[in-house]
C-alpha cells in the first residue's frame, strides 16, 4: 500500500491525481497539500513513499522546494508533475534532486508508471522530454570534445592550460573573475573533466597550445 | 719821323687784347644761352628772342672787334668813320641772326650747317674788313693775301663750330660748365680770326690827310663797346633766369592741371571755357577742343541743375568758394554724381578767371546707397532674429550696442550707457564666473568667443542669450577689439527644455506601457498556462479514465463508438494544451520568471534553432541573480527582437550570442554571419525593431551599438550598467 503526497495549488489537478490513484487496484493513500508550507508539515508528520510536486508552486520556486524536501527526507523520491515541457526545467529539477519529471499532458497510465518507478528507486522522465535531453547530449558527441566549446571558452581553456590564474585571465580579457570562473566550470563540464591539470594535459596532447 | 711809303710799326696793348678776348667769350656765352631760349619758345616769343638774340650777339662780336682794334697802336693818330662802323655793326647782327636761325631748326643737317656757316663767315669777314675800312688815318693799308685767306678760313671754321655747339646745347639746359667751356672756345676762335685778319694788314705812311668828317677817336668807341657788352650780358642773364623761372612754374602748374584725378575747367570771367584737363575729357567724354569757348551750362549741366549752376557761378564770382555735390551729365547724356568746387582766380582788384573742379563720386554714392540699404537690412534682420550686435574697444574700454541689443536687454539707448562693467551688472550672478572665463579665454587664445548667459531686464525678467564674438589684434598680436552678436534664445531654450521634458515623459509613458503590457502578458500567460492547463490536464485524465472504463458499462458496438469519440476528445485536449503552452510562452515565457535570464536565453536559442534552422551558439556567462525583473525582461526582449531581425533580414546560417560581465557592465553580443546590416538600414526610420531595441536599452540606462560589415555579418552589442 503506497502513500503518495500530491502538492499542487490547483484543486482540479489534486482531484485528478487522487481519482487516478483511487481507481488503481492496489490501495494507494493520497495526501494533498496546496502550499509548500502545508506540504512541509505533512512530510514532517508522516512517512510518504513519494511526493508528486508541481514545479510552479504558487509564489515559491519549486526547485528550491525540492531541495528543502530532500533536506527533510533525503530518501523521499520527488516526482515533478509540471505544465512545463521545456527541458531546462527538467534538467534543473534533476539537479535539484528530483527523481522524475513528467509533464501534465502525459496520460494517467504514464503518471502511474512514473510514480511506481520513482517509488522503486528509479528515475523517470517523459518520453518527449527524454528525446530533447538526449538530443542535447548528442549535440556534443560528434568530434573531439573541445569542438563543443565556444570561441571564448576555447580561448579561456588555452589560457588556463598555459598556467595562468583566474585573475590573470580576467585582466587579460577585461572580464570579471566570476565570469572566468563560470567559463572554467562550463569548460570542465563540457569537456567532462575535473581539474585544470586534465585540461592542460588535453590541450598539449591535442597540440592546441604551443 | 715818318715818311710816305714807310711801313708803320704797330704794337698791341696786351691788357686790351685780353679785354677783347673776354668780350668775345662773354658774347659767345650769351649767344649759346639765347639759342636755348629761341629753341624752347614758340610763336611771337620765338621771333622776339631770335631778334633780340641776334642784336645782342651781333653787338657782342662787334664790340670785340673794336676793342681788338683799340688794342692796336700805331705811331700816328687813328680815327674811325662812324657810318662805316654802323654798317659793320649791322653786318655783325646779320651774322648772328643767321647763326641763331640755323641753330634753332628742329633738325641740323650738315648741308644746312655748312650753308649757315658760309653766310655767317661771309658776314663776319664783312664785319671785320668793313670795320677796318672805317679807320681814318694818314696811312695806306695793304693786305697780305695769304693771311686774308687764312682769316676767311678761320671765320668759316669758327662759324661751323659755333653752329654745331649751339645746336648740341639747345636741348640740354643746366650744363653750366660745358656751356662756359664752349663759350670760351667760341670766344677764342673769334679772337683768333680777328687777330689773324689784323695781321694780314700792313699800314704804310702817307701824306694824304684822312677825311676826318664823321670820324671818332677809337677810345670813345672802345668805351661804348665795353659798356654795351656788359649791359647786354647782364640783361641777358637776368632775362634768361626770369624766363627759366616762368617756364618752370608753368610746367609745374601744367602737369598739376593735366594730371590731377579730378576734372578741372579753367573759365574766363564770362564763364566760357578756356581749358579743360585730361580728367575732364575722361569723365565727361568731351575732347578738350570741343570745349574751348563753350559754357559749362551748355555741355555738362542737365536741365534740372541749370539754376544750381547759375547760382554756383554767381557765388564763386562774388568771392566765396563753392563746395557742393550735384548731378552732371556726360556727352552721351548719361548722368553722374559729382563733387563740385568752384573758385574765382583773382589778382588784387579784379577777377581774372575761374576754376570749376569736378570729382566723380558715382561709385561712392552707390556704396553709400548700398551701405544704407545693408544697414537697414541688418536692423531688420537683427529685429527678426532677435540678434543684437556689439563692439567692444579693449583699448578704450568703450562698448557699442546695436538698437536690437538694447531691446533685448530691455533698455533704451538714451537711458543706458553700455560699458563692460554695466553689462556684467546685468548678468545673472550664477553666470558671472563663466562669462568672465569665456571672455578671458578668448582674449588669451584668440579663439572664437561663445557662451550662454542669463541676463536680467529692468522689470526683473530673465532672458537667456547666446553670445558669440571674435577678437581683433593689432600688428603686435595684442587684442584691441572684440565684436560679435548676441541672440535672445530664451524661447527656443525653453522650448528645447519642454521638448526634452515631454520626450522624457513620452519615454516614461512608453516604458510604463511596455511594463504594463509585460505584466498583463505575464498574468494572462500564467492564467492560461497554470489554470487552464491544470483544468485541461484534469479533463484529459478523466477522459482517459472514462475511455478505460466504458467497456464495463456498454456493449461492444457502443464501446467502440464511445471509445473512438473519447480518444478524439483526448487528442483535442492535447492539442488545446499545446496551444495554451505556445500562446502563453509567446506572451511571456515563464522560464524567464522561473529560471532566470540565462535559462530563458538558452531556451530561446533552442527554440530559434528549431524554428529557423539557423545554428545558434550561446555563451550565457552571466550571473543573472544580479538582475531585476525589469532588466531581465528588457534584455530578453532585445535578444528576441535581434533574433527576429536576423531571421527576417540577415540571411545568416549561424548566430553567436555572448552574455558576460565586463567592467561592471552586462554585455550582450549577438553576432551573425549574414549579409551585414548597412548604415542606411540602421539609420532608417522604418527600422522600428531597432528603435524598440534602443528604447529598451535606454530604459535600462544602457546603450546599444549595431555594426554591420557588408558580407561580413552584423554585431549588435548591448551594454547595461549593473552596479550603479
Amino acid at each position: 500500500m503506497a502513500r503518495i503526497l500530491i502538492v499542487d495549488d490547483h484543486a482540479v489537478v489534486r482531484d485528478g491525481v487522487r481519482r487516478i490513484f483511487e481507481q488503481q487496484e492496489d490501495e494507494t493513500t493520497v495526501g494533498e497539500a496546496s502550499t509548500a508550507q502545508e506540504a512541509v508539515q505533512l512530510v514532517r508528520g508522516a512517512n510518504w513513499d513519494a511526493v508528486v510536486l508541481d514545479i510552479s508552486l504558487g509564489g515559491r520556486s519549486g526547485l528550491d522546494f525540492i531541495k528543502e524536501l530532500k533536506q527533510i527526507r533525503p530518501k523521499l523520491p520527488v516526482l515533478i508533475l509540471s505544465m512545463h515541457s521545456e527541458e531546462q526545467y527538467a534538467r534543473r529539477a534533476f539537479k535539484a534532486g528530483a527523481a522524475g519529471y513528467i509533464t501534465k499532458d502525459n496520460s494517467r497510465t504514464e503518471l502511474v508508471a512514473a510514480i511506481n518507478k520513482v517509488i522503486a528507486g528509479g528515475r523517470y522522465v517523459s518520453p518527449a522530454l527524454a528525446e530533447k535531453l538526449v538530443f542535447d547530449i548528442e549535440r556534443g558527441t560528434e568530434g573531439p570534445p573541445h569542438e563543443l566549446l565556444s570561441d571564448r571558452e576555447f580561448e579561456v581553456m588555452c589560457l588556463i592550460a598555459s598556467g595562468k590564474t583566474v585573475t590573470e585571465i580576467s585582466e587579460e580579457l577585461s572580464l570579471s573573475d566570476k565570469t572566468i570562473s563560470t567559463y572554467r566550470a562550463r569548460i570542465l563540464e563540457k569537456m567532462d573533466m575535473k581539474t585544470n591539470a586534465e585540461l592542460t594535459h588535453y590541450t598539449i596532447k591535442n597540440k592546441l597550445v604551443d | 719821323m715818318t715818311f710816305p711809303g714807310m711801313p708803320l710799326a704797330g704794337s698791341y696793348d696786351y691788357r686790351e687784347v685780353a679785354l677783347s678776348i673776354l668780350i668775345a667769350v662773354l658774347a659767345s656765352y650769351s649767344a649759346l644761352g639765347l639759342a636755348e631760349r629761341v629753341n624752347v619758345s614758340r610763336g611771337r616769343a620765338r621771333l622776339s628772342w631770335l631778334v633780340c638774340g641776334a642784336v645782342a650777339m651781333g653787338l657782342g662780336i662787334w664790340s670785340m672787334h673794336y676793342t681788338g682794334m683799340l688794342a692796336f697802336r700805331l705811331p700816328i693818330p687813328v680815327q674811325y668813320d662812324w657810318r662805316t662802323s654802323l654798317l659793320s655793326l649791322l653786318t655783325a647782327i646779320l651774322a648772328a641772326l643767321v647763326a641763331l636761325f640755323v641753330a634753332s631748326r628742329k633738325r641740323m643737317e650738315f648741308a644746312r650747317a655748312l650753308t649757315g656757316s658760309i653766310f655767317m663767315a661771309a658776314s663776319i669777314v664783312g664785319l671785320h674788313y668793313i670795320a677796318m675800312a672805317s679807320m681814318r688815318l694818314s696811312a695806306m693799308c695793304q693786305y697780305s693775301p695769304s693771311l686774308v685767306a687764312l682769316s676767311v678760313v678761320f671765320a668759316f671754321v669758327f662759324s661751323l663750330l659755333s653752329l654745331l655747339l649751339t645746336f648740341s646745347f639747345r636741348d640740354q639746359t643746366g650744363h653750366k660748365v660745358r656751356k662756359i667751356m664752349s663759350g670760351m672756345l667760341m670766344g677764342g676762335a673769334i679772337s683768333a680770326m680777328h687777330y689773324t685778319a689784323m695781321a694780314a694788314a700792313t699800314f704804310m705812311s702817307a701824306d694824304v690827310a684822312p677825311d676826318l668828317s664823321h670820324a671818332l677817336t677809337i677810345s670813345s668807341l672802345g668805351v661804348a663797346s665795353i659798356g654795351i657788352v656788359t649791359v647786354m650780358v647782364l640783361e641777358i642773364g637776368i632775362l634768361t633766369s626770369l624766363v627759366d623761372r616762368l617756364q618752370e612754374q608753368r610746367a609745374l602748374l601744367d602737369e598739376l592741371f593735366e594730371q590731377g584725378p579730378e576734372a578741372v575747367v579753367l573759365t574766363d570771367t564770362n564763364n566760357r571755357i578756356v581749358r579743360v584737363n585730361r580728367a575732364f575729357a575722361r569723365i565727361f567724354g568731351y575732347s578738350p577742343e570741343e570745349t574751348v569757348g563753350r559754357r559749362l551750362g551748355e555741355l555738362i549741366v542737365p536741365d534740372e541743375a541749370k539754376d544750381e549752376e547759375r547760382q554756383f557761378a554767381a557765388t564763386a564770382a562774388n568771392g566765396p568758394r563753392v563746395d557742393a555735390e550735384g548731378i552732371r551729365k556726360r556727352k552721351d547724356d548719361t548722368l553722374l554724381h559729382v563733387g563740385i568746387v568752384r573758385v574765382a582766380v583773382s589778382v588784387p582788384g579784379k577777377q581774372i578767371a575761374g576754376y570749376a573742379i569736378y570729382r566723380d563720386i558715382t561709385e561712392r554714392k552707390q556704396y553709400e546707397e548700398q551701405l544704407k540699404m545693408s544697414e537697414g537690412q541688418l536692423v531688420e534682420a537683427q529685429h527678426l532674429a532677435r540678434i543684437g550686435s556689439w563692439n567692444w574697444d579693449l583699448t578704450t574700454n568703450s562698448l557699442n550696442w546695436s538698437d536690437e541689443l538694447f531691446r533685448i536687454f530691455g533698455r533704451r539707448p538714451q537711458e543706458f550707457n553700455p560699458t563692460h562693467e554695466a553689462f556684467l551688472q546685468l548678468v545673472h550672478p550664477e553666470d558671472l564666473e563663466s562669462v568672465n572665463e569665456a571672455i578671458q579665454h578668448s582674449v588669451n587664445t584668440l579663439d572664437q568667443l561663445d557662451y550662454y548667459v542669463r541676463i536680467t531686464r529692468p522689470d526683473g525678467e530673465v532672458r537667456i542669450l547666446h553670445s558669440r564674438g571674435t577678437v581683433d589684434v593689432d600688428a603686435y598680436g595684442t587684442p584691441i577689439r572684440m565684436y560679435g552678436a548676441a541672440q535672445d534664445v530664451t524661447e527656443s531654450r525653453l522650448a528645447e527644455e519642454e521638448l526634452g521634458q515631454s520626450n522624457e515623459k513620452l519615454r516614461a509613458l512608453s516604458a510604463r506601457l511596455q511594463l504594463a503590457r509585460e505584466e498583463e502578458g505575464t498574468r494572462i500567460a500564467r492564467e492560461l498556462h497554470d489554470e487552464l492547463g491544470a483544468s485541461l490536464t484534469s479533463l484529459k485524465w478523466d477522459l482517459e479514465g472514462l475511455s478505460k472504463r466504458c467497456s464495463d458499462w456498454v456493449n461492444q458496438t457502443d464501446y467502440s463508438v464511445l471509445h473512438d469519440s473519447i480518444e478524439k476528445m483526448i487528442a483535442l485536449v492535447d492539442d488545446i494544451l499545446g496551444n495554451v503552452r505556445r500562446i502563453s510562452s509567446e506572451l511571456r515565457p515563464s522560464i524567464l520568471d522561473d529560471l532566470g535570464l540565462m535559462a530563458a536565453i538558452e531556451w530561446q536559442a533552442r527554440q530559434f534553432e528549431s524554428r529557423s534552422g539557423i545554428v545558434c551558439e550561446i555563451d550565457p556567462l552571466f550571473d543573472d541573480a544580479q538582475l531585476n525583473r525589469e532588466q531581465s525582461t528588457a534584455i530578453f526582449r532585445i535578444l528576441q527582437e535581434a533574433l527576429t531581425n536576423i531571421l527576417r533580414h540577415a540571411q545568416a546560417s549561424r548566430v553567436n550570442v555572448l552574455i558576460e560581465e565586463v567592467n561592471g557592465e552586462l554585455v550582450l553580443e549577438i553576432k551573425d554571419n549574414g549579409r551585414g546590416t548597412t548604415e542606411e538600414e540602421i539609420a532608417g526610420s522604418q527600422s522600428l525593431g531597432l528603435i524598440g531595441m534602443r528604447e529598451r536599452a535606454h530604459m535600462l540606462g544602457g546603450t546599444i551599438e549595431i555594426t554591420g560589415v557588408v558580407g561580413g555579418g552584423t554585431v549588435i552589442t548591448l551594454r547595461v550598467p549593473i552596479h550603479p
